[in-house]
């Protein structure tokens, strides 16, 4: 918990957040719903193709997700920096992926829909190779925690360095600007390994 | 090259990716004696943080809208919001215009929306945008319309500066035409400006927006300058005085238009809001002269050589109709060369709120019927 007597009105990291959540504080919850909701919500856009946004907006999506997830953090243990963001990233990922299979199983009305613009990639698939993707990924598991998170952030989520390093309880934006950049650099030489 | 000085490189970089700059990467390659496939790797991580801040950066309301898809934003202004959008039934894109959230009288607005995309549909013209559909989804109001591939004359006029007098000329005739099928279904755009005039890859002219339009047989759109709707350069001098002359408003900013289209200037150029109303009313007293650059093929008044008549400042002395009856180099149709004396000069009277009482609009009009009592007219006098 942040010292309620503290001159600096630093906000609270997300690990603080979360261990306040655990003990049923809807404060926090709101607080950290505010934070990552709509940076969350771009996300997954960027990761669902057209034809699969119209069965449920991805805004539904993602508050679906994040509800779920605050749910069930009772059962989060992890203390570590950075692993909540890790964490809500990868059920969204998976959520997104659920997502897409299930309308791409369902018989669809070619005459309706074979439009060439309703058979596209997600705007991340049209921007990147499948294959960097893949390794990209693979390596961002590899970082440790708060590195993870860093990337996630700055890199995807957008956040400004200082948005960064109030997430993760850093000292200054300038902090999280060299962690995030140390972080690139070590990624580059963990997709070498793949 | 020393292990240092690439991992140097590397970070530098790096923080280049991390602050979002801009990497020229083929110069990189040419410096840079790093292994090819850690620069590629950088690279990747570069358009991974690039198409995250383009994802990033667009800012939509929703995915879907009823039947709608909405995908980019295209606009904006105090009505809302219009975005590009996909009509996944009929499997074409749209013009999706979003009334804002946040509203004074939500239900107000409402019915005013209803009430633009209903005057819309009932003018079917090839020079007036089309209006696919309206509807309220998500507690979010809309219309939809035709999308429209080009651009509109405003942004294509200080693209490439005034339009050759010919091809000024030949847009004109398509905005009269738009403009009188909008008063033929008795309606006042009230906001004609180059800005709401899109011109497609084909060449097809179109008037749009009609957020500002009334039924000329109703309420006025302003009951004192507070209320004036229009872009204050393209307004008719007697707005400004409460005067409401109908369908005449349209006619002086159809004047300006076509005067900006071929001069690529305002016949008075905006100030200050005062010193712009102040000019506009001085301007109904004193109509101008000539002024250099002014347009040659528009609505010189032949008998005088000073005005256009269209964007003559004296509502009186404005053309009536929007039917363009002579091009450059044409001869004019015989149906309006009448003798001048015989012209019908409609004047507003006192006391009938200020409108004319007649259909100014037609496209044939029975000039030659001096008695304004006698003229044929389709809509009653509006009554205080």
């Amino acid at each position: 918990m942040t010292d309620p007597g503290s001159a600096e009105m630093q906000p609270e990291s997300t690990v603080q957040l979360v261990q306040r959540i655990q003990h049923g504080d809807s404060v926090a919850r709101n607080i950290l719903i505010e934070r990552y909701f709509g940076a969350l919500h771009r996300w997954a856009r960027g990761r669902l193709p057209h034809y699969a946004r119209h069965e449920m907006d991805t805004q539904d999506l993602v508050q679906e997700t994040l509800i779920r997830a605050l749910d069930r953090l009772e059962t989060f243990e992890s203390r570590e920096t950075g692993s909540f963001l890790a964490y809500l990233r990868q059920i969204l990922k998976n959520r997104v992926r659920d997502e897409i299979r299930k309308v791409s199983r369902r018989p669809r009305n070619e005459e309706l829909h074979d439009n060439i613009e309703e058979k596209g990639r997600s705007p991340i698939e049209e921007a990147i190779d499948r294959e960097s993707l893949e390794r990209y990924e693979t390596a961002l598991a590899r970082l440790p925690k708060q590195q993870q998170a860093g990337v996630i952030m700055r890199l995807e989520l957008q956040f400004t360095h200082q948005q960064v390093a109030d997430s993760l309880g850093m000292n200054s934006a300038n902090a999280a600007r060299m962690m995030v950049s140390r972080s690139i650099v070590k990624l580059t030489e963990l997709m070498d390994d793949e | 090259m020393s292990e240092n000085k690439q991992a140097g490189d590397f970070l530098r970089l790096a923080r280049k990716i991390a602050d979002g700059e801009e990497i020229d990467w083929n110069i990189e390659e040419d410096r840079l004696d790093s292994p090819r496939i850690r620069l590629r790797n950088l690279k990747a991580l570069d358009s991974i943080s690039k198409v995250h801040r383009r994802v990033v950066s667009v800012d939509l309301p929703f995915e879907s809208w009823g039947p709608l898809e909405i995908r980019e934003q295209i606009g904006e202004g105090g009505f809302g919001r219009v975005y590009r959008a996909y009509d996944r039934n009929l499997s074409r894109t749209v013009a999706l215009k979003l009334l804002p959230d946040e509203q004074d009288d939500p239900l107000l607005a409402d019915l005013a929306f209803v009430e633009e995309a209903r005057r819309l549909a009932g003018i079917k013209h090839p020079n007036v945008a089309t209006i696919h559909g309206v509807d309220r989804f998500k507690n979010r109001s809309g219309l939809w319309m035709e999308w429209l591939d080009g651009e509109d004359l405003d942004s294509a006029l200080l693209r490439n500066g005034p339009f050759g007098a010919m091809e000024a000329a030949a847009m004109g005739v398509e905005i009269c035409h738009a403009l009188a099928a909008v008063h033929q279904a008795e309606l006042v755009h009230r906001d004609v400006k180059l800005s709401n005039i899109f011109r497609e890859r084909g060449g097809r002219i179109v008037l749009m927006d009609f957020g500002s339009s009334t039924r000329q047989c109703g309420k006025a759109a302003f009951d004192d300058l507070n209320h004036l709707s229009g872009t204050p350069v393209y307004i008719a001098p007697e707005c400004f005085e409460g005067v409401d002359s109908r369908e005449r408003i349209d006619i002086y900013s159809l004047g300006v238009t076509l005067y900006r289209l071929s001069s690529g200037k305002y016949p008075m150029e905006p100030g200050t809001p005062d010193a712009f109303t102040h000019s506009q009313l001085a301007q109904v007293r004193s109509p101008p002269g000539p002024q250099p650059g002014s347009p040659g093929p528009f609505y010189r008044d032949r008998r005088k050589g000073d005005a256009p008549r269209s964007g003559a400042a004296l509502p009186e002395r404005r053309r009536n109709g929007t039917r363009p009856d002579r091009l450059p180099g044409q001869r004019p149709h015989k149906v309006h060369r009448q003798p001048s004396e015989n012209r019908t000069e409609v004047v507003p009277r006192p006391g009938r709120g200020g409108g004319t009482g007649d259909c100014g609009s037609r496209l044939v009009r029975n000039r030659s019927d001096a008695d304004p009592v006698r003229r044929r007219c389709r809509i009653p006098p509006v009554e205080r």
